[in-house]
This record gives C-alpha cells, sequence and structure tokens, in this order.
C-alpha cells in the first residue's frame, strides 16, 4: 500500500532517505534527467502516505529487432520499507508500460552474481539468468571481492510479444560474455 | 576531400583533447599561415586560447570571427563552447540567429536557433523560430516545439515571478489554436496529450478537456501513463466530476487490481464530494420548494424545478442542467459511506495482509465520517479506535506500522486515547523480542507511546524511557555483521530521541553525552544507519565537537544534488566552527564543495531541457525547469555563500576593489526569489506530538528567508559603505529588522545592533556612483566625484541623511517574510556604545561558559564579536584604507580616524579576553579529569549494559573533548590573528 506515481525532477530534493543507504548509489543531475527526458513513464516513485519517498525505479526502452525491450537501471527501497513488496508492485508496472506502450519482447535487469537475495527475489518474479557479463561492476569498498562480487548476471523476463520465449535459457548462467559485449 | 581536411584538423584536436594547449596554438598559428580566412581553424584556436588560459586573445579571436557570421556546423559547435565559457551565453543565440537568417533552408540551423533561445529562456523568440521551422519544413515536431514554447512564456517559467502573465489567455489561446490545426492529433503520446490538456485545463476549458479525457484514445492513455492519469484526476476535480471520478476508482480497486493508494484517497475524497454535492442539491431543491410555495402558495415540493443556482428560479433549467446522479451511485450518505465500507472490507479480506490498502482505506474512510459527524454537532462513533487497534494487530510487525496509523491516533479522543494508551501497555506487557517480528511490533509500541500520551513528559519518565529502550536494545541485538543494518537500530534512536528530550526539560548537559555515547555505540554495530550519524553531528556540533561531526558528515558520502539538502547538516552557522584565521581550511572547503552542484545545475540542467524538447517529453519540460529554478535560487546555496563570506573575511586583507565585487554579489542574491530545498526530515523524530528533534537539536533558531534577508542586507550597507557606493537598502535598521528577528539568536539580534551602531556612528563618507567605482577598479580613469566635504553626521540619529540615503527606495520586505510587528530596535551610537558591545560579549562569553552553557554558545559569541571586529574594518575603510586607488581626501576626518582607533584598541582588549577565556576553556577541556567527569555522567547507562561502561564512554568522551579542545584553542588563536591582521 503506498502511491505509485510519476518521479519527477523535483524528486531529487526528497530522495534522501532511500539514497543515504549504501547501496544505492547518487548520480549527477544528468543522469536522472536524461532518464526523464527520454523514458519518463519507466521512472516511477513508491510514496508512502505521509509524503514520504519509499523507493523508486529508473527504467529504459533500448535494443534493435527482436532485442527490443525495457531496461531496469536502478531499483531501489529505502530500509525502513523493505519486504512490503514494493520492489514487485514497481516491476510489474515497469513490465505493463514495457507491453503495453513500448511493445518488448522483454525486460532484463542487471544483478551482482553474489547478490543471492537479489536474485532469489526475482526469478520470484518471473526473471532467469539469460547471461553473465564479467567484471560489469566495480569492488565495494567493505566487501572481499572477488568473481561474483565483480560479475552481473544479466536476469530476462518475457513478455507476451516474446512469443518463442527467446529471452529464457536453462544453461544462461554458463554463458559469459565480456563487459565490451554488453550494452 | 574530406578525409584530407580531416586529416589537417586531427593534430590540432589531439593536442585539445590531451590539454597540450600550447601545441595546439602552434599548429593553429602554421596551418593559419597558408589559409588565414580557415573558420574552424580560428575557431579551434580561440578555443586553445581560452584552454590556456589566454582570455584577451581568445576574445578577440572570439569577437573576430563572430562578426564574420559563420554558418558553419563545426565552427558555430566550437564558438558555442568558446562563448559558454567566456560567459557569453546570449551571445550564443545571436550567433545562430545570424547564421539562420544567412541559410533559411538549413534546417540544422534553425533547430540550433531554437534550442539556442530555449537554452537561455527566451520561451517568446523559441516560440517564433519554432513556428517558423514548422512552416518551412512542416515537420509537426517545430509545432509542438511553438505551442511548448508559449506555454513555457504563459507560465513565465523560471522567470522571477514565475505564475501565469497577464497575457498568459492569449498565448494559452493561440496554443490551443495551433494544437488543435496540428496534422498530428495531441493522442499521438501520452506526452503530446498532456500538453493539450494542460492548455485546456489552464484555460478553464474543463468541458473540452474532459471530453478528450472521455474519448476511447484518451482513456486509453491515462490507463497507460501515470503523468496523464494525475492530470486527469486534477480536470475532474476542478470539474466537479466526482460522481465520475468515484465511479473509476471504485472500478479501478474493485475490478482493475489496482491499490494505488492515490486511488483510495480519490474514491474517498470523491465520495463526501458527492455527498456533499447531493446535500447542496436537495437542499436547494428544498429552497426552492420553498420559494415557489412562497410565491404561488401551492404546489407540492417535487413539482418544483431544481435549479443550479441557489434561490434562483430563473436559470433556465434545460441550459444548466441538474447533475444526473451517477447509476451506479446511491444518493443517500449513509449508502454511499456504507458502500465504501463494504468494499474495503471486501478488499482486505481479499488481499489479506500481504497488502495493507483496503485495511488502511478503512481507517481513513472513518476518520472523515468522524470529522463529518463533529461538523454536524453528532456524536462521535466509536468505530476508529477499534480500527486502530485492529490495524496495529494486523501490521504492527511491519516497521511502516507506527507512520501508518499516526494520523489517525492523532484524531482520537482524549478518552479512546486512555483506552489506547492501556491496549499499548498490555502489547508492551506481552513483549516478545525472540523473532524479528516480535521486535518490530516492540518498536511499533515504543513509537506509539511516545506520539499518543499527551501530558507533558518529564525528566524521570525520559529516564525510565530510555533505559527501557536500550535494555530491549541489548536484548535484541543479534550477531549480524556489522555492514547489516540491526532490526534493533531503531531501539537506540529511540533512547537518543528520549535522552535528547530529558536535556530539553533539565537542561542537564550529560544526557546529550548519554545520547551520544548511545549513537556511537550503535553506529558501530550497524554502520550503514545514516541515522545514527545524522543526530550524532547534531548533537555534537550542540557541544562543540565539530571535528567528529564532520567526520560523521563525511562518512555519510553525501554529494549531488544532497549537497542542497542535507549541506544545513554542518554548514548551519558554520562560520561558528571555522578555524581558517589559524589555516585550517576545513570549513571554507566544506562551502566549496557544498556549492559546486549550483554550477552543475546551470551547465547541465538546461542540455536536458534541451533534451526533453528533442525527445519531445513535454510533460517534463515544465518540471525541468522548475528544478533547474530550485537549484539556481536555493536558500541553502545562499546561506552557504554567506557563510563563506563571513569565513573567508576574517583571513583576507579587506579591498574596497573586491568588497565592490562582492557587494553586487550580494545584492543580486537579495533580489533573489529564494526556494527553500533543505531536508530535515532526515532527523529521526519519535518526540511526542508536537515536538520536532530537528528543532531541538538545531544549533540556535532554525534559520529561513528571513535571516538571510537581514545578514544579506546588513553586509551590503557595510560594503556599500566601504566601497563608497549607493545602495538601494535602508539606512534605517527597522525598515529590514522589525518583524524578522525570529529567526535570529540573541546574539545575532545584539550583532545586528551593534552594525547599526557602526552605520549611525561613522560618517557615511562622500559617495561616488557605481559606474566611478567600477571604473576605479577596472583602472579606467574616470573624473573622481569623491571630492566632496564629509558629511557630518556623527550624531547618532538620523544617519547619513544628508548623503541621499534617506532619498533611497527602501527595499520592500520580500513577499514571503511576514511581519509580525515586535517593537522597533533603537540604538544609542557612540564610541562608547561601539566599545560596550565588546565588552558586553566578553562578559556574556564568559557567563555562559561559568553558568555551564553548552560551549556552542560561548563559541557563537566569540565568533560574533570577531564579526563585528571585521564588520568596524570594512565601514571604517574609507578612513583607513591606504590603497591608493580608493584613498580619498575627506577633510576634517582626523577625529573619526581618531576615534575609530580608540574603538579598536578597546575592542582588541575585550577580544582578547574572550580569546583568553577559550584558551582556559581548552586547557580544562584537555584535562584528564574532563574525561572522568564526562564519563561518569553517562554511569546510568553502564547500568543498562556494561557495554556502555567507563571504557566505552570514556573513549567517545576522549573523542568530543579533544574537539572541543581543537574548536577553543583554534578560535582563541584565530581571534588574536584577527586582531593584530587588521
Amino acid at each position: 500500500m503506498s502511491v505509485l506515481r510519476p518521479f519527477k525532477a523535483d524528486d531529487l530534493f526528497k530522495f534522501n532517505n532511500v539514497n543515504l543507504d549504501l547501496w544505492t548509489e547518487t548520480y549527477s543531475i544528468s543522469f536522472y534527467l536524461n532518464y526523464l527526458a527520454r523514458w519518463p513513464d519507466l521512472c516511477l516513485v513508491q510514496e508512502a502516505p505521509n509524503g514520504k519517498m519509499m523507493g523508486y525505479v529508473l527504467g529504459k526502452a533500448e535494443g534493435h529487432s527482436q532485442e527490443w525491450h525495457g531496461h531496469v537501471t536502478a531499483i531501489t527501497v529505502a530500509p525502513e520499507y523493505r519486504r512490503l513488496g514494493l520492489a514487485r508492485k514497481m516491476m510489474d508496472e515497469l513490465e505493463r508500460i514495457s507491453t503495453e506502450v513500448y511493445n518488448g519482447y522483454f525486460v532484463d535487469l542487471y544483478v551482482r552474481c553474489a547478490n543471492i537475495l537479489a536474485i532469489n527475489m526475482y526469478e520470484g518474479m518471473g526473471y532467469s539468468v539469460y547471461r553473465r557479463v564479467a567484471q560489469y561492476y566495480t569492488k565495494l569498498p567493505h566487501e572481499k571481492g572477488g568473481r561474483d562480487q565483480e560479475d552481473a548476471f544479466d536476469m530476462r523476463k518475457p513478455l507476451p510479444r516474446d512469443t518463442m520465449r527467446r529471452s529464457v535459457r536453462p544453461n544462461g548462467r554458463e554463458i559469459i560474455i565480456s563487459r565490451d559485449q554488453a550494452p | 576531400m574530406v578525409d584530407q581536411e580531416q586529416r589537417k584538423l586531427k593534430p590540432i584536436y589531439d593536442a585539445l583533447d590531451s590539454g597540450s594547449y600550447k601545441t595546439a596554438i602552434q599548429t593553429c598559428n602554421k596551418l593559419l599561415k597558408k589559409q588565414p580566412q580557415h573558420e574552424v581553424i580560428r575557431a579551434l584556436k580561440a578555443l586553445a586560447l581560452l584552454r590556456a588560459n589566454k582570455a584577451e586573445e581568445a576574445i578577440q579571436l572570439c569577437d573576430e570571427i563572430l562578426a564574420s557570421k559563420p554558418t558553419d556546423d563545426t565552427v558555430l559547435g566550437i564558438m558555442q563552447h568558446v562563448l559558454k565559457h567566456l560567459d557569453r551565453t546570449p551571445e550564443i543565440t545571436t550567433m545562430f540567429e545570424d547564421a539562420f537568417k544567412k541559410q533559411p533552408a538549413n534546417e540544422e540551423l534553425g533547430a540550433q536557433t531554437f534550442m539556442s533561445h530555449i537554452r537561455v529562456g527566451s520561451w517568446k523568440n523559441a516560440q517564433v523560430i519554432a513556428l517558423k521551422l514548422f512552416k518551412t519544413f512542416k515537420q509537426p515536431k517545430y509545432l509542438f516545439w511553438s505551442i511548448m514554447s508559449a506555454v513555457l512564456q504563459a507560465q513565465n517559467a523560471g522567470g522571477v515571478n514565475p505564475g501565469m502573465t497577464d497575457n498568459a489567455p492569449i498565448l494559452l489561446n493561440l496554443a490551443l489554436r495551433m494544437i488543435t490545426s496540428s496534422p498530428i492529433p495531441s493522442y499521438v503520446s501520452p506526452d503530446h496529450f498532456y500538453l493539450h490538456l494542460t492548455i485546456l485545463k489552464t484555460l478553464d476549458k474543463l468541458d473540452e478537456a474532459y471530453e478528450l479525457i472521455q474519448s476511447e484514445r484518451g482513456k486509453r492513455l491515462c490507463e497507460t501513463s501515470l503523468v496523464v492519469d494525475e492530470l486527469r484526476r486534477e480536470i475532474f476535480q476542478a470539474k466537479g466530476a466526482c460522481k465520475e471520478e468515484a465511479v473509476l476508482c471504485g472500478e479501478r480497486l474493485s475490478k482493475k487490481g489496482d491499490r494505488n493508494w492515490i486511488t483510495f484517497l480519490s474514491l474517498i475524497d470523491s465520495t463526501f464530494d458527492v455527498i456533499k454535492l447531493n446535500e447542496s442539491q436537495s437542499q436547494t431543491e428544498t429552497d426552492a420548494a420553498a420559494s415557489s410555495t412562497d410565491s404561488k402558495g401551492a404546489g407540492p415540493p417535487s413539482d418544483a424545478k431544481p435549479t443550479n443556482s441557489e434561490g434562483n428560479g430563473e436559470v433556465d433549467p434545460e441550459l444548466t442542467p441538474k447533475p444526473t446522479p451517477h447509476p451506479e451511485l446511491p444518493l443517500e450518505p449513509q449508502a454511499l459511506i456504507d458502500g465504501l465500507r463494504e468494499l474495503f472490507e471486501r478488499l482486505a479480506k481479499e488481499d489479506g495482509l500481504k497488502e495493507r490498502g483496503g485495511h488502511l482505506a478503512s481507517l481513513q474512510l472513518e476518520k472523515r465520517v468522524r470529522i463529518r459527524e463533529e461538523g454536524q454537532g453528532n456524536p462521535v462513533p466509536d468505530t476508529l479506535l477499534t480500527l486502530v487497534k485492529q490495524y496495529f494487530s494486523n501490521f504492527s510487525d511491519k516497521n511502516c506500522c507506527f507512520e501508518d496509523l499516526k494520523p489517525y491516533v492523532a484524531t482520537l479522543q482524549e478518552g479512546e486515547l486512555t483506552s489506547w494508551i492501556a491496549f499499548l501497555k498490555e502489547q508492551a506487557d506481552a513483549k516478545d523480542i525472540s523473532t524479528n517480528a516480535g521486535l518490530a511490533r516492540l518498536i511499533n509500541v515504543f513509537k506509539l507511546q511516545r506520539f499518543s500520551k499527551t501530558s507533558a513528559r518529564t525528566e524521570a519518565e525520559e529516564q525510565a524511557d530510555s533505559a527501557a529502550y536500550l535494555k530491549a536494545y541489548f536484548e535484541a541485538l543479534p550477531d549480524l555483521p556489522e555492514t547489516e543494518l540491526q532490526p534493533a537500530d531503531d531501539l537506540a534512536i529511540l533512547a537518543a530521541n528520549a535522552l535528547v528530550s530529558a536535556w530539553v526539560i533539565t537542561r542537564k548537559e550529560p544526557y546529550l553525552h548519554q545520547a551520544l555515547v548511545v549513537l556511537e555505540y550503535a553506529s558501530s554495530k550497524s554502520k550503514q544507519n545514516y541515522q545514527f550519524r545524522v543526530l550524532a553531528v547534531r548533537v555534537y556540533r550542540l557541544l562543540a565537537a565539530n571535528t567528529p561531526a564532520v567526520s560523521h558528515y563525511r562518512t555519510m558520502d553525501v554529494k549531488q544534488v544532497q549537497t542542497d539538502t542535507l549541506s544545513h547538516l554542518i554548514l548551519a552557522r558554520g562560520s561558528t566552527y571555522s578555524l581558517a584565521p589559524v589555516g585550517d581550511v576545513g570549513m571554507t572547503q566544506e562551502c566549496i564543495a557544498a556549492s559546486d552542484i549550483y554550477n552543475q545545475n546551470s551547465s547541465d540542467t538546461a542540455d536536458m531541457i534541451l533534451k526533453a524538447f528533442q525527445f519531445e517529453k513535454y510533460s517534463q519540460i515544465t518540471e525541468f525547469v522548475e528544478f533547474e529554478d530550485r537549484l539556481d535560487n536555493s536558500l541553502q546555496r545562499d546561506l552557504t555563500r554567506l557563510e563563506y563570506v563571513r569565513m573567508k573575511f576574517t583571513t583576507e586583507k579587506l579591498e574596497p576593489e573586491a568588497l565592490l565585487l562582492e557587494l553586487q554579489e550580494l545584492e543580486f542574491v537579495l533580489e533573489k526569489m529564494h526556494h527553500d530545498n533543505r531536508d530535515f526530515a532526515v532527523v529521526p523524530n519519535y518526540q511526542p506530538r508536537g515536538q520536532s528533534l530537528a528543532d531541538q537539536t538545531s544549533m540556535g533558531v532554525v534559520r529561513g528567508f528571513q535571516w538571510l534577508t537581514v545578514f544579506l542586507q546588513l553586509y551590503i550597507r557595510a560594503y556599500a559603505r566601504a566601497c563608497r557606493v549607493e545602495t538601494s537598502v535602508a539606512s534605517d535598521m527597522n525598515t529590514f529588522l522589525s518583524g524578522w528577528l525570529s529567526e535570529m539568536t540573541e546574539d545575532e539580534k545584539t550583532f545586528l545592533k551593534f552594525s547599526q551602531i557602526l552605520h549611525e556612528w561613522i560618517p557615511c563618507p562622500p559617495l561616488q556612483s557605481r559606474e566611478a567605482a567600477m571604473a576605479a577598479l577596472t583602472g579606467a580613469a574616470v573624473a573622481s566625484d569623491a571630492t566632496a566635504a564629509p558629511t557630518q553626521n556623527g550624531s547618532g540619529d538620523a544617519a547619513a541623511k544628508t548623503n541621499g540615503d534617506q532619498e533611497r527606495k527602501q527595499s520592500p520586505p520580500p513577499p514571503h517574510v511576514k511581519q509580525d510587528g515586535s517593537a522597533p530596535v533603537t540604538v544609542e551610537a557612540s564610541t562608547e556604545t561601539a566599545v560596550k558591545y565588546f565588552e558586553d560579549a566578553a562578559a556574556r562569553a564568559k557567563a555562559l561558559a561559568d553558568q555551564g552553557e553548552l560551549l556552542w554558545e560561548v563559541c557563537h559569541v566569540a565568533t560574533l564579536a570577531q564579526e563585528a571586529f571585521v564588520l568596524l574594518q570594512i565601514v571604517s575603510l574609507p578612513y583607513t584604507s591606504k590603497s591608493g586607488k580608493s584613498k580619498i581626501k575627506i577633510t576634517d576626518s582626523g577625529s573619526v580616524v581618531e576615534s575609530l582607533k580608540t574603538v579598536r584598541t578597546q575592542a582588541a582588549t575585550h577580544l582578547r579576553a574572550i580569546s583568553t577565556l577559550l584558551t582556559d576553556i581548552a586547557e580544562k577541556e584537555g584535562a584528564s579529569e574532563r574525561q572522568d567527569e564526562w564519563a561518569e555522567g553517562c554511569a546510568a547507562l553502564a547500568e543498562v549494559d556494561a557495554a556502555l561502561g567507563t571504557e566505552f564512554a570514556g573513549s567517545v568522551a576522549k573523542k568530543t573533548l579533544e574537539a572541543r579542545k581543537t574548536v577553543c584553542e583554534g578560535l582563541a588563536k584565530g581571534i588574536l590573528k584577527v586582531v593584530a591582521g587588521h
């Protein structure tokens, strides 16, 4: 239960309680406004009844022909609002828009291979590992590093248009590409 | 051919890219020998010169190139860079316009011209160019650019006074004509549609807007675009289409699985609007019936024709039809309310505990019913309390339960509260924190208890509560790695709240020490938790321990746009802890770091506005322009700027030349309409209802627009004197002070009075015109007009009456400032009163220290006295400056100079006394007994858990005391330096 509304430019003044969390990066103004200037309908905010920001998602649409898809660039929920199913609601909406407005084949996202919790959550939402991108992330200061910290899984969920289910493959975890090959 | 050209230019680009600007210039020169008129090379040379810091040459070459009116794409692109760096952005527009005039068939040039107008916010020119582009190149996109520009113009977006302009209706009607005659319909995209609806809504053409929305395409767009749906809701509301809204929301909730809280709220709101409408209609019917009975003396009420306007039976019912009740909505209020009740109950049942929407909507509905019943003088139904308890039982294992319930608990009446508090007590007694759910429940109980009790809290209560919170904290604290957030964290936050509250009640400082110990301990167990750090920053600053405050702030990694919203945490009255005079530039650096975002905004946000035009995201453009404006005119930006000035001028040589530039900047800032973007909600507040932890932990009253205005005026007035120029700021302090003192500390008020003493006591020197002052600054020869005889106005009142101050317009109070009519401030200005300020400051600092007030207050008095000394130097500059350009001959200035000297000497004596006081404090803080004493004050914590015993408390004490010592020592030495240096 929350207000689901469009992400707006002045939300940059409001997102501190979400972004002060260690796992959420704060980017330049242009980063956010670029998303809003191109895919405003894929940028959403969850707000508590008292107006506090609970979380947000920033997405985009990209790719050619059968690779045309919705992409989740950032999804985050403030610590105090976790385990309320907010991420799922935002993903549902993003998938709906990717289908109804953009007519994409699938939605995808990147996640650290070591982030088992998140991977399980996305699998629960119908995503599966499509491939592994080597050295996609930089090491986090407080982590040991290592392959699973730095590599990303590219996880995909087919949308109705992907009738052949090309965005799902059982051996995705074994297919490794380099960072340069990733879009 | 092209390749050859590229090969030729490549070395220049390479040199520029690698930062070898000298090489770039040389290469350009070499090539220009063969082709002296090669435009691209000339432009690149201008760029290289600029980068090599050869501004004069760059400017000359740039002017030459512009005079040739270039049209080449590459040249224009490079020149755009050059002009931007030279701060000559408006000329970019002219350059593109000239080029487009020369080549009207060049579409790219036209688009660039349009963009250059958008970049500088000249919407009107943009509108004209875009229309021209549309007529020439027939692309619908250009028509919509023109429409959007007209809308921006009507809104005066980004202007000094945003809001609808007088000619808005004309502009918007024009925009509407363009959109309706467009070759493509507005429903091609949500953003085109949004623009269309915005225009109609602003023009109050709500029926037309409604019709568009209700079309098949319109409905579809509302379903797939949240922005459009938001606007739809606003239009429904403006039109009074509450029935339609209620039906729509009801359908979405019951049939389409919508659980957006906004839909719940809108359903409730619109249903109550329907009730109101029905009631006013039946009232009208009764009235109409009554009047018809009166006039005709016959006819049953049902025969009376209903009308829309009260008591006016002449309105033709055909023209203003009675809104027909929606077939799906009953008419009776009770039936409508019961309908909602049933719906919410059904949804709550269907969704179970996975979804709070239906459950919370029941509470929201009962709250509305309660307000309605109260308004009608009916007894209040008791359903709300039952629902609150039920909601608690269902969701108290979720962190957000407290927040969810707050607004409803706040509407409970006294008797209900008693029952509610008893209920909470039962819950607390039955606690079981062996599970995370049980722990979350207890935390919710504690938070609700603090919020629910309306009686004033006592020291004993806060002591007992903080102990209870801490006890639970230690019981619940699991062995999670310190990089994880601990589920028990909020218990430590609650304890810190209670301890600060105990300090507020008693002013016993050890409670603040205890709060710090708790926060430091909890922070060490949960390093990611930013709330501990935010609170610690505030408490450390109250205790004048600036180093750990800044260190916690830095660990939070505040960056980018966050510096605008959060830098107030360490920069509020930041000059209090500036050790700049002794060479520690930590605080000035923080000011600079916090200000970088404003440059980023100026350079980047405009690009994003252009991007929104390129991608035709019309729903975003106004928002972007407003965002840019909010950041550009941010209150925090200028509070920081002023703080920086106050830190900086303690170390710099005061020169009228530099002050003149500073003066103009401050005058510019004073004209701004500021926006307060500061985020105080990051300070976790669990204080009793009506109290705010952010306010309680503020170093002095929270500053705002009024504080900024007063201090700006104070310095503008002083700088103007120093530079001997006129200013529009009033000379009479009351015109800018009366009623604006609420954001000042007592000591700041005293400081202001001192500034007035200076203004009245030091005779105003002969003034020169701004032009002459500027000319002197730039070295141009202008006949000095500063040869007049000095004006004698040292008599105290009516300062500067003879020098034209009086004629000057008083700057009007900014519209956002309310005058509260406090008593006027008067001062007696003389050498004695000027000296007395310093004498009083020294005495006050000592008294504060002796009475054991918070150390920040002592530092505050000390830094203000130091600032007063600098202010004295500034205002007396015309009499003391030895610099040739500003040296003036003031006849008979000897006595002034003499009395200035007296004040300075005596002020220095008192400042040295303050310095000694601070040195003494520093020494005491450094003594080992202080540490023991400090740790002893925290003994109560050790009783709760040994982890907070002497060892840990001692380490926090050590850190705090060392930091206090650093501040006091630094300030003490700094004062001596300032006194000696000026």
